[in-house]
């Protein structure tokens, strides 16, 4: 039996760590998940505080919600892992008998994939719930998230995009919104799992404090770094600024794929090195 | 076989183990005794792969422990002398972990369980702290592994528990078994014992079978100090001592009582070891 892959093996740990996920963060996921309810009610307090009247969340309400949910569940990957290091819970994980691999892939499908899944769709579920018991809250979220993915499925759409202070029709397909929006919820869940294996304390706090660090540093260096994008469309037609748009997208998502990509190294790294 | 070859390690810049070499052999029970602070933890968690040496090598049947390869890791079992309380029963945890060591089997896991009187349907994280150290020592045992590093076993045991633990090691491991047992409880386990290893400050002092210390040394319960007595104290009935043993004759080691005669007359006692 190999000691780098085993899928037998993988498929016993990855069962393993399922449970435990589900066993920890059940309380988390469903009051994430009720995410609606939690709109409903502050927006409809805030009504009686101010006007004294019962305010049902609207779309608008519901989507921020939504949004704020998750923002939260990013935040909240540097606490799934986080155990790891814990000598009493760490030692425990390290010594299951299973390799450095099938534990690295299994807790990238663990954060990656189910857990957002089991998010969107406790989300989604009880928000249409929501929708069918107040009519006044408006459409389910999801059938707003499928009209976008409908709309952007029939082919190339022309989108006005501002760039630069310049207006570009920009055509934009179905990839071009779900591929870098997957990329980006991916990085930043990735960094904060990978905080989560760094820090021992303050998991959360320490990964903001740095990602503050680093926006600065950033914001700093890039601008001398980057292409100055107003001067490049200065004299380009429609068509010609509509291409270079398309390729600044593209590379966009390339960077995002290889930050996400490093940053997934960089936690099998960890895992490979973490001593307790 | 284990294999420490001039081991070292530190935490920051204090040095915890230098230069350590020495060989665990099969079918030994190994008590690993110090006093606080010398790296008895530390050597285990060396020797299970929870930490990589920061010089020199471990090797386990050939194999370097940090690499933390499952072939390995399912052939060890540690023990930590703080356990985790998980939110399971004792029952769910032992099906959780089964499948990892192949020779882990849930009858063995609840025969052990009732052995130890531990309830299979108590949850973990709502036991006390002798209960859930059971549980643990139960998955242990039931694993039937070729290597055993356990940390303070008896921490936390009641009196009944300690006998038990003591008759379930003897009988669960295998006759070609490493065990290695750290300990300030040396009572608890002086009767399974049967190779001791005696770190000092980064070092090993003794690394000895209790044959070998045996022949050298005779341990005895009088009512008056011998002038040759390396150690002695007053105990219940009288008073223990150990003493040189040039004639050879049989006694029983007293664990606790040769480890403060070689803390008192280190010179004397390593040169009689000799």
């Amino acid at each position: 039996m190999s000691d780098t892959f085993n899928f037998q093996r993988f498929g016993r740990y990855f069962r393993f760590d399922l449970a435990r996920m589900w066993r920890n963060n059940t309380k988390t996921a469903v009051l994430l998940g009720c995410g609606t309810v939690l709109t409903v009610l502050l927006v409809g307090l805030a009504g009686l505080l101010l006007d004294f009247h019962w305010h049902t969340a609207n779309d608008p309400f519901r989507f921020i919600g939504f949004v704020i949910a998750l923002c939260v569940l990013e935040l909240l990957m540097a606490k799934t892992y986080g155990f790891i290091t814990d000598r009493k819970n760490g030692s425990d994980f390290l010594m299951i008998p299973a390799s450095t691999l099938e534990k690295w892939v299994s807790m990238m499908l663990v954060c990656l994939v189910v857990i957002p899944v089991l998010f969107f769709a406790t989300y989604m579920l009880v928000d249409g719930f929501v929708c069918t018991v107040l009519p006044a809250a408006g459409r389910p979220l999801f059938s707003w998230f499928g009209d976008a993915i409908q709309a952007s499925s029939d082919g190339f759409k022309e989108l006005n995009a501002s760039l630069a202070g310049q207006q570009i029709p920009l055509q934009y397909s179905l990839s071009s919104i779900i591929v870098p929006s997957i990329i980006s919820f991916w990085g930043y869940s990735l960094y904060f799992l990978l905080c989560g294996l760094l820090f021992k304390r303050h998991k959360i706090l320490n990964a903001i404090l740095v990602m503050m660090g680093l926006s600065l540093v950033f914001s700093l260096v890039l601008p001398h770094l980057l292409p100055n994008i107003a001067e490049h469309l200065e004299g380009m037609n429609e068509k010609e600024a509509m291409l270079y748009a398309d390729g600044f997208l593209n590379v966009t998502i390339l960077i995002g794929g290889l930050i996400a990509a490093l940053l997934a190294v960089v936690c099998y790294v960890r895992l490979r090195k973490i001593a307790h | 076989m284990v294999t420490i070859n001039n081991l070292s390690f530190s935490y920051g810049r204090k040095e915890v183990l230098s230069g350590i070499s020495l060989s665990l052999k099969e079918g030994r029970i190994i008590g690993l005794l110090g006093e606080n602070g010398v790296g008895k933890t530390t050597l285990l968690t060396l020797l299970c792969g929870l930490k990589a040496p920061a010089s020199g090598e471990i090797l386990t049947d050939g194999r370097h422990p940090f690499d933390r390869q499952p072939s390995l890791l399912s052939d060890q079992f540690y023990l930590p002398d703080e356990v985790t309380p998980l939110r399971m029963t004792a029952a769910a945890f032992g099906r959780s972990r089964a499948g990892f060591w192949p020779n882990f089997t849930m009858e063995k896991y609840s025969e052990l369980l009732q052995e130890l009187e531990v309830n299979p349907n108590d949850r973990m994280d709502q036991m006390s702290s002798g209960q859930l150290k059971k549980t643990w020592i139960a998955l242990g045992l039931a694993c039937h592994v070729k290597y055993y590093y356990m940390d303070e076993p008896t921490n936390g045991l009641d009196i009944p528990s300690k006998a038990q633990f003591r008759k379930l090691l003897a009988r669960e491991t295998a006759g070609d078994s490493v065990v290695v047992l750290s300990t300030h409880q040396v009572r608890d386990l002086e009767d399974i014992i049967d190779t001791l290893v005696i770190l000092e400050a980064r070092s090993v002092a003794v690394n000895a079978t209790l044959d070998t210390i045996g022949k050298a040394f005779r341990f005895e319960y009088t009512d008056t100090v011998s002038p040759s007595s390396l150690y002695n104290e007053m105990v219940p009935g009288g008073i223990i001592q150990v003493l040189p043993n040039p004639e050879g004759l049989e006694s029983k080691v007293n664990i606790e009582a040769f480890f403060n005669a070689l803390h008192r007359n280190r010179e004397a006692v390593l040169n009689l070891l000799k």
